[in-house]
């Protein structure tokens, strides 16, 4: 028993893979950030889209704020909770959207927990 | 000692142990570098919608309040301090990145001017130029120091052609002159195909009241304003071929020679006439209404008289002395027609009719003296058309020359609101490019 332990010891085949195994969770991290952090800005890029349209759909009286909050709504995937507003004040519409970074799309390096990011629009009011 | 040294070294160099760890960790940094390629790429995605949404509300905003320039550039910053914190310095939109101009939809070209705007454009972003170059995080790793994000808006309103004689309107087939201290409605339109010139303290309610031909010139005096326009300036036809036609002087030939054939039926309501052929105009108490009075040689009416509901057509000049008032008249000559100081034409309530009440048709000139009262009228002049000053309110007049018109100070036109009709179907009409109030994002 002792022989066979002092041989495993000793042993230097399948090293490398040992070694790059070691590796692996590394790669993961990195790759885990990339694909968060780029998910986040194309995330955020379809909340603006959405905020966007709706605000100045509201402005241009094409819809109610709470159609427009569901406009909003609309553009998640299934997997994400919008929480949009739409409100005018000063006439200037605002229309914001948050999410949990939980709710994001990808690996879960950067999207953990119900820290919430977002975006908003603002346009004024052509009556 | 020396030699076990030399001995390690060519140990350590020929030693495969352990070689995988270096391989990772330059891989590592490779993988970092491409990572992070895609990561600013994102970003830069993620900053250019977010500054192409504030661009776009900005021009928007900025646009809805021309013609008023400064608070255009209030609105637009006011919207843009809505986007960006007042503690981000790096992105923003200042007054500077605002432009407002014109917007040629054919040419897809904005031009930048302070003279009727109707257009603004928003250059906003960050670039090394600007000083605010958006760093990149993995520079160190990629050699690229940032990228340059900027975005442009394009705001212009849409606009259509329409009329601009709503509410009456004075047209020269060839020269228009105008004196100081005249006001105009917005709807009175003023136009001179060859030129117009006018003095000082004049008051357009729209810009859109002042037009001219092709090639026509435009001298003015100090002081005259525009409603919504820096200075004054002449609105004039793209091309000869869109210049109007003045067609109401060319109604006067056939008028002419139908009503001294004693045919009424040209005029509304002509059957309620009478056809009476005289050398001269009766005395004002004999003059009898819904008569139409074809007189050989001039037709002068005495002063002091009122005249209702009659048709005049003489082969000389039609002429009234002062103190006169005429309503619901048409009169047509070839030859001059002449009106003294104080003569009020039109009904204290003609709006209520909606029609204009008093047409004069001369082949030749239409001349006024001071203090009149000009309302629903509808004059045509083969040559001039001149009256004096101080009339004492113009509201919805048309008249068209085919020569010159020519009119002194302190005239006030006023209007219905509404604009009339003419029993003869031709209105003022000079078709202009106005703004429909419409905003567009054109860029």
């Amino acid at each position: 028993m002792k022989k066979l332990i002092q041989n495993f010891l000793k042993d230097e085949s399948a090293s490398v893979t040992l070694e790059t195994l070691m590796w692996i969770p590394v790669y993961i991290v990195m790759l885990g950030l990339v694909i968060d952090s780029s998910s986040i800005a194309l995330t955020q890029s379809r909340m603006q889209a959405a905020v966007t349209d709706a605000a100045r759909l509201v402005a241009i009286g094409r819809l109610t704020e709470q159609e427009a909050i569901t406009l909003i709504q609309s553009r998640a995937y299934e997997v994400e909770n919008f929480t949009a507003s739409v409100s005018t004040s000063d006439s200037i519409v605002t229309a914001s959207v948050t999410m949990p970074l939980g709710d994001l799309i990808g690996i879960g390096i950067i999207g953990r927990g119900e820290k919430p990011f977002g975006t908003s629009a603002h346009f004024v009011v052509e009556s | 000692m020396a030699l076990n040294l030399g001995k390690h070294l060519k140990k350590f160099r020929d030693d495969e142990d352990g070689w995988v760890s270096p391989f990772n960790l330059f891989m590592s940094v490779g993988l970092l570098a491409f990572g992070g390629v895609a990561f600013e790429y994102a970003d830069v995605v993620r900053q250019k919608n977010y500054l192409q949404s504030a661009s776009d509300a900005v021009a928007l905003a900025a646009l809805y309040e021309l013609p008023d320039q400064s608070a255009a550039l209030e609105a637009g910053l006011e919207v843009a301090a809505k986007y960006f914190p007042a503690e981000d310095t790096l992105t923003t939109i200042t007054a500077n990145d605002i432009d407002l101009g014109t917007w040629d939809n054919d040419a897809s070209s904005f031009s930048e001017t302070t003279s009727s705007p109707t257009a603004v454009r928003v250059l906003a972003g960050r670039s090394e130029g600007k000083g605010n170059m958006l760093v990149s995080p993995f520079g160190g790793l990629t050699r690229n120091i940032g990228y340059d994000v900027t975005t442009a808006s394009i705001a212009s309103q849409r606009s259509t052609i329409a009329n601009a004689c709503t509410n009456g309107g004075l047209l020269s087939d060839s020269w228009f002159y105008a004196n100081n201290n005249n006001e105009y409605v917005a709807g009175f339109c003023t136009y001179g195909r060859y030129g117009m010139e006018i003095g000082n303290n004049n008051a357009y309610a729209s810009d859109n009241s002042i037009q001219g031909g092709s090639a026509a010139s435009f001298l003015q005096g100090s002081s005259n304003t525009c409603a919504g326009t820096a200075t004054c300036a002449m609105n004039t036809a793209a091309a000869a071929e869109d210049e109007p036609t003045l067609s109401l002087p060319d109604e006067t030939a056939s008028l002419y020679a139908a009503l001294s054939a004693g045919d009424t039926s040209v005029v509304k309501d002509g059957s309620l006439y009478t056809v009476r052929y005289v050398s001269q105009m009766p005395k004002r108490n004999k003059v009898v209404p819904f008569s139409l009075y074809v007189v050989t040689g001039d037709a002068e009416f005495s002063s002091n008289g009122s005249y209702e509901d009659l048709i005049v057509v003489a082969s000389g000049e039609i002429k009234a002395g002062s103190n006169t008032s005429f309503e619901d008249v048409v009169f047509v000559t070839n030859d001059d027609i002449t009106f003294g100081a104080n003569t009020d034409f039109g009904s204290t309530d003609y709006c209520v009719g909606g029609r204009y009440q008093v047409y004069l048709f001369s082949g030749s000139n239409i001349r006024m003296g001071s203090n009149n009262d000009l309302h629903a009228m509808q004059m045509a002049a083969g040559g001039d058309i001149i009256f004096n000053s101080n009339v004492v309110g113009i509201g919805d007049l048309h008249g068209e020359a085919l020569g010159d018109i020519e009119y002194n100070s302190n005239n006030v036109m006023t209007d219905c609101g509404t604009g009339l009709t003419s029993d003869f179907d031709i209105e003022p009409s000079l078709e202009v490019t106005v703004p429909t109030g419409g905003l567009g994002l054109v860029l």
